[in-house]
């Protein structure tokens, strides 16, 4: 009997993904019983945390927004052979650029507040990023290095103000600036109990945006040339140096909407705390999702789930929260290692 | 005793893990493999080590316990990058990732516990020499422990036909199949021995330095780590160097708020990573010139115009 | 040691390399094995050397037969060989790559101990310091040191691999000086060649292969020169179909004090022209800056100093450079990586050059079928558009990057050994399409180490020494001779 091509093609794109998660759900469950939880009921938690009523899926949601775009962030720059791990940083100096801004002018009007907050955020944000571009472009310095230690110096960078010249005396010894003002903030949306707000269906639009740039425009052939063989792009009239800083620029800028956003819609306040590592979480959506531009949109979501019902399970089954950052590894290393076993195997 | 080596003295002090990570990286990367998992390592390291130490009360038992917690977790990189073959960089990420998470999660219960580290030595015989006994007597044996394994390392990667054969499988892996050796096999040597010393490196820094358990508490030491050692040109005797230059940066920021200096300690703890990192840049294009970098590597740096 | 070769035969898929070949190699002897590129040399020592697997075949080492599996079968059986590609590491110093391979090596490396190991480096090759990295030696003294490292291994059969064809006249005649010695020590030695000097020069008898079979086995002592070239070539006719007159006159490409910085050397002041239809010809030893001069010229390399122009108009300066400019055809060394992204289809390497000036988005349907009417008429295989060209072998990917960078009329080309990894029917279209540009009108800069190809069709040589040019030559007034002493560096007289 001749398998049909259509069911062979959707095998070989269903395999991986479906053999890392059964690898990942072994390998998770051997974690929860090994620490004395019983995985089955861990696992019933972790879905009803996520997404079991109105006030977890706002929840999920709220988590979703960072991670697609520090996700997006990760995967652009692959996209060119780098490997950058600063989303982190790059959220960091968004929402620190991004505060300025409602610093300076706290009884703005909206409609001057908010183009000016993002604007400076998404300044920031670039700024971040541009830096490992243009020392990778213009001396050759390994980006994965200097983006993941931009990363500390933007979080020191954000203490340094909250603890020091933006802390607002009123907060009583708690290291924050004042609260955003109404104006400052991104407009609500709500339906059926779920909330949320414009930054989230923007976001959306934008990983689609990319995906099609990237996947059917001349650009997307131009990023791919130039991880393949930069010598040869030129050749093809596409210059690395001028991309790799634009892709890093454009990646900050990303990110940095993440930070903004964090700061104005979900904590109110710029403080250390901003990201609960949401760009690393990013960097683990993107690479999950073989840099695919359409597929990060569900492993967000997925992840996003995953980080709420964390917060859940800390209440409810006394685990600690870092169990969630084990889960994420796990499941990074499961993908990882059947994509890398499949093309092995493939080859041979 | 002098200011200078008072100075000197605290630098060493906290040199000694990132020396020790330095070092283990410069061994695990002169076999042509990089391993970003450092950091998760010297997080594993550190947990084991000051885990073993509260339990044990012996700092030398921390010690051990935190190399082979590194070394166990570095079997995971050598799993994903030498049998699978995935990417070396993103296979290190997922080592420091999960380091990260493992160290955080069964750290929980560590977090404000106290340990008696290493007796001290300021009131031994050592500390009563002329001129240089005070600054001996400042410094613990973790130090000790450093300076005695980077001589061995440094003597032995140098000098010896298996130091020639592990810088070569670095070199060119087709040359060492050639010789009828495998290079898949001394890469997991220098897999193993970076964990064993990262971890080791990590534990310094908990059960030795500052005697407390907090998550993610290395702070970044490790991917400095990795960064030191292409300032260091893949040298080994330029593995202390290059950590003084972060000692030194850490040392000075901790000088500089004793004094009473009206500069925001959140400001002055950026130093040890803007000092480093503008170091980095400098020497960058250097440690690219013929013959600094084993050549295996330069796969993983490749893409430059 | 005598050793024999009783009908070796090897196949790689469809092509027979090596057809039932018998040999004999004698204690003391020094043996040519002669042939053109493909003739099944190399394959027939590779065998011995273990380092391919025969079909079918029998090697007999004094009488008995043997197997050898591995090359360090062959090391044990004394049998050494000396490649093309050195095995030495550059990082390393001479002391240690003779270390590394070294059988008894001391555990420990102490200034007094590598005595025994550099014992045969004084006897070969007394000018080299053991402490130098192999990186700053010159082809010729790597050479030496790879030799010594085979030899330090107990080796009483010696096989090089086409030795001379990387090295200066002079440095040659120092190799042959070597093989001599070698023999009188009773080693025994093959050499691989396709130069009558070398068979001159130190053979004691030579064998002649083509197409994969032994032509011949002669005594050297007294041959007919004339008769083992037509042994070696046979008297197919292979010779391009175009030859070519220059429009003289009109200066189409010139270089201007050409001056840049490369890895191992710099180009100094290269002043050339080259005229519309005219073919230039480089020759040199290789290593002398070649690929930085092809590079320079299609703006690929930073330029010191200089300009290239193309019709009076700058191409190529310090301060701009154009690599995608369409009137340029550039056919780059080593086609995987140079000339096209390994992991991307053939269609979009086939659609590569005007990439940048394309619309955003590109009608991919027509760059589709483009690629299947080039891959067709330049004889692609296999013809799918869709497949990574890295999976392409050796000779198809030079053909896919002909096809880019010939179908089109340029106004000048960079060619860079054009008909490398090619069989002589597949190179002759090369030449053909070459030579079909230049008479469109197109200036040709023909970068080539094989002399004869060189003198029969280019107009002019230009000789490229240490990053200079030493000369240039129109090729009816020059000969070997000349051109040799150019090549190592003498002044035109």
């Amino acid at each position: 009997m001749k398998n049909s091509p259509i069911l062979t093609l959707l095998a070989d794109r269903l395999m991986v993904p479906l053999l890392g998660t059964t690898v990942f759900i072994a390998l998770a469950a051997a974690f929860f019983h090994f620490n004395g939880y019983p995985p089955g009921k861990i696992f019933v938690q972790i879905l009803k945390g996520a997404f079991g009523d109105a006030f977890s899926i706002t929840t999920t949601l709220g988590k979703t927004l960072p991670i697609l775009l520090c996700a997006l962030a990760t995967a652009l720059p692959a996209r060119m052979g780098l490997i950058s791990v600063g989303a982190e940083g790059q959220l960091y100096f968004g929402a620190l650029a991004g505060t300025a801004a409602v610093l300076a002018h706290p009884e703005a009007s909206a409609w001057l507040m908010l183009p000016a907050m993002l604007a400076l955020a998404l300044l920031g944000g670039a700024l971040w990023g541009a830096i490992p571009g243009v020392l990778r472009a213009a001396l050759g310095v390994n980006e994965t290095i200097v983006t993941i230690l931009l990363n500390y110096l933007a979080i020191k960078l954000v203490e340094y103000a909250v603890y020091g010249p933006w802390k607002d005396p009123s907060n009583l010894g708690w290291p924050a600036t004042m609260a955003f003002p109404g104006t400052a903030q991104f407009p609500a949306i709500a339906c059926d109990g779920v909330a949320s707000n414009w930054a989230l269906p923007f976001a959306v639009v934008l990983a689609l945006a990319l995906f099609v740039l990237v996947e059917k425009s001349r650009l997307g052939s131009a990023l791919a040339l130039l991880r393949s063989n930069p010598r040869v792009a030129r050749l093809a009239g596409i210059r690395y140096a001028p991309h790799c800083i634009a892709v890093m620029a454009l990646a900050g800028m990303l990110a940095g909407l993440a930070g903004i956003v964090q700061a104005a819609n979900v904590q109110n306040h710029l403080q250390p705390d901003l990201s609960s590592g949401y760009g690393y979480v990013g960097f683990l959506v993107a690479w999950l999702a073989g840099q695919s531009f359409l597929r990060i949109i569900p492993l967000a979501l997925v992840m996003g789930g995953l980080l709420s019902a964390a917060d859940a399970l800390q209440l409810f089954a006394q685990l600690p929260y870092a169990n969630t950052l084990v889960l994420q590894a796990l499941l990074f290393i499961s993908v990882l290692g059947v994509g890398a076993a499949r093309s092995k195997w493939r080859r041979a | 005793m002098s200011a200078m080596l008072g100075l000197l003295s605290v630098a060493l002090l906290t040199a000694t893990p990132v020396w020790l990570a330095t070092l283990g990286e410069t061994l695990t990367q002169r076999t042509g493999v990089i391993n970003l998992g450092v950091e998760g390592q010297m997080l594993v390291g550190a947990a084991a080590g000051f885990a073993a130490t509260y339990l044990s009360g012996n700092p030398w038992l921390g010690l051990l316990a935190g190399a082979l917690a590194g070394m166990a977790l570095s079997c995971l990189h050598a799993l994903l990058c030498l049998v699978l073959g995935v990417n070396q960089i993103a296979s290190g990420l997922a080592v420091l990732f999960l380091g990260n998470g493992l160290s955080s999660f069964y750290g929980t219960t560590l977090v404000d516990k106290q340990i008696t580290g290493f007796h001290s030595l300021t009131h031994s015989a050592a500390a009563r020499w002329p001129v240089v006994g005070q600054f001996i007597a400042e410094l613990t044996p973790s130090v000790y422990l450093a300076f005695a394994l980077w001589l061995a390392c440094a003597v032995l990667l140098l000098r010896t036909q298996a130091g020639l054969v592990w810088r070569a499988s670095g070199e060119s892996a087709d040359a060492l199949r050639m010789l009828g050796k495998s290079p898949a096999r001394w890469r997991l040597a220098g897999i193993l021995v970076g964990g064993l010393f990262t971890g080791l490196a990590g534990a310094a820094l908990s059960v030795d330095y500052t005697r407390t358990w907090v998550a993610q508490m290395t702070a970044g030491r490790g991917l400095l780590a990795v960064g030191l050692v292409i300032v260091a040109r893949w040298n080994p005797w330029l593995a202390l160097p290059v950590a003084l230059i972060y000692g030194l940066a850490e040392a000075l920021a901790l000088r500089l708020q004793s004094l009473g200096m009206n500069v925001s300690p959140y400001l002055l703890g950026t130093l040890p990573y803007l000092v480093p990192l503008i170091v980095l840049l400098l020497s960058y294009r250097a440690s690219r010139r013929r013959g600094a970098m084993p050549q295996e590597l330069s796969g993983v740096f490749r893409g430059m115009a | 040691m005598q050793l024999e070769l009783v009908s070796v035969t090897k196949r790689f898929g469809q092509t027979l390399a090596n057809d039932a070949v018998s040999l004999f190699i004698g204690a003391g002897e020094v043996l040519a094995l002669l042939g053109e590129n493909g003739a099944g040399k190399s394959t027939l020592m590779k065998c011995l050397y273990g380092y391919y697997r025969m079909d079918s075949g029998q090697i007999l080492l004094d009488g008995r037969a043997v197997s050898i599996a591995s090359p360090r079968d062959a090391m044990r059986l004394g049998i050494g060989m000396v490649f093309q590609q050195f095995s030495l590491i550059p990082a390393l110093t001479v002391r240690e790559n003779l270390l590394l391979a070294y059988p008894q090596a001391p555990a420990w490396h102490g200034r007094a101990n590598s005595a025994a190991i550099l014992r045969l480096l004084g006897e070969f090759a007394p000018d080299i310091a053991a402490d130098t990295p192999v990186a700053e030696l010159s082809v010729g003294q790597k050479q030496q040191v790879e030799l010594v490292k085979v030899l330090n291994q107990q080796a009483r059969l010696v096989i090089l691999d086409e030795p001379t064809s990387v090295l200066a006249p002079e440095e040659a005649q120092r190799l042959h000086g070597i093989i001599r010695q070698l023999a009188a020590t009773g080693r025994s030695v093959v050499i691989i060649t396709h130069k009558l000097e070398d068979v001159r020069a130190c053979a004691q008898r030579v064998a002649v292969m083509r197409g994969g079979r032994l032509a011949a086995e002669v005594k050297e002592t007294g041959v007919d020169e004339r008769r083992l070239v037509e042994l070696m070539v046979g008297t197919a006719d292979v010779a391009p179909a175009v030859a070519v007159l220059p429009q003289s006159g009109i200066t189409r490409l010139e270089l201007r004090k050409l001056s840049c910085r490369g890895e191992a050397l710099n180009l100094r002041g290269i002043d050339l022209q080259i005229a519309a239809g005219e073919i230039l010809g480089v020759a040199g030893v290789s290593g002398n800056g070649q690929d930085l001069l092809a590079d320079a010229v299609s703006g690929l390399a930073a330029l010191d100093e200089g300009e290239v122009l193309l019709d009076g108009e700058l191409l190529q300066g310090p301060v701009t450079r154009h690599p995608d400019d369409p009137r340029l055809g550039y056919i780059p060394e080593y086609p995987l990586k140079n000339a096209v992204a390994a992991e991307m289809s053939n269609s979009l390497n086939l659609a590569l050059r005007g990439l940048a000036r394309d619309p955003l988005f590109p009608d991919r349907q027509r760059r589709w079928s483009r690629a299947e009417d080039l891959m067709e008429a330049y004889d692609v295989r296999p013809r799918d558009p869709g497949l990574a060209s890295g999976r392409l072998s050796g000779g198809n990917l030079q053909k896919l990057v002909i096809a880019r960078e010939l179908s089109q009329p340029r106004r000048a080309v960079v060619a860079c050994y054009p008909t490398m990894g090619l069989d002589l029917q597949a190179a002759r279209a090369v030449y053909e399409a070459l030579f079909r540009q230049a008479e469109e009108g197109a200036a040709i800069l023909w970068i080539s180490e094989d002399l004869d190809d060189l003198l029969s069709y280019a107009h002019r040589i230009a000789v490229l020494y240490h990053g200079r040019v030493a000369g240039v030559l129109p090729a009816a007034q020059a000969d070997r001779t000349h051109l040799g002493q150019l090549m190592a560096g003498g002044r035109l007289s």
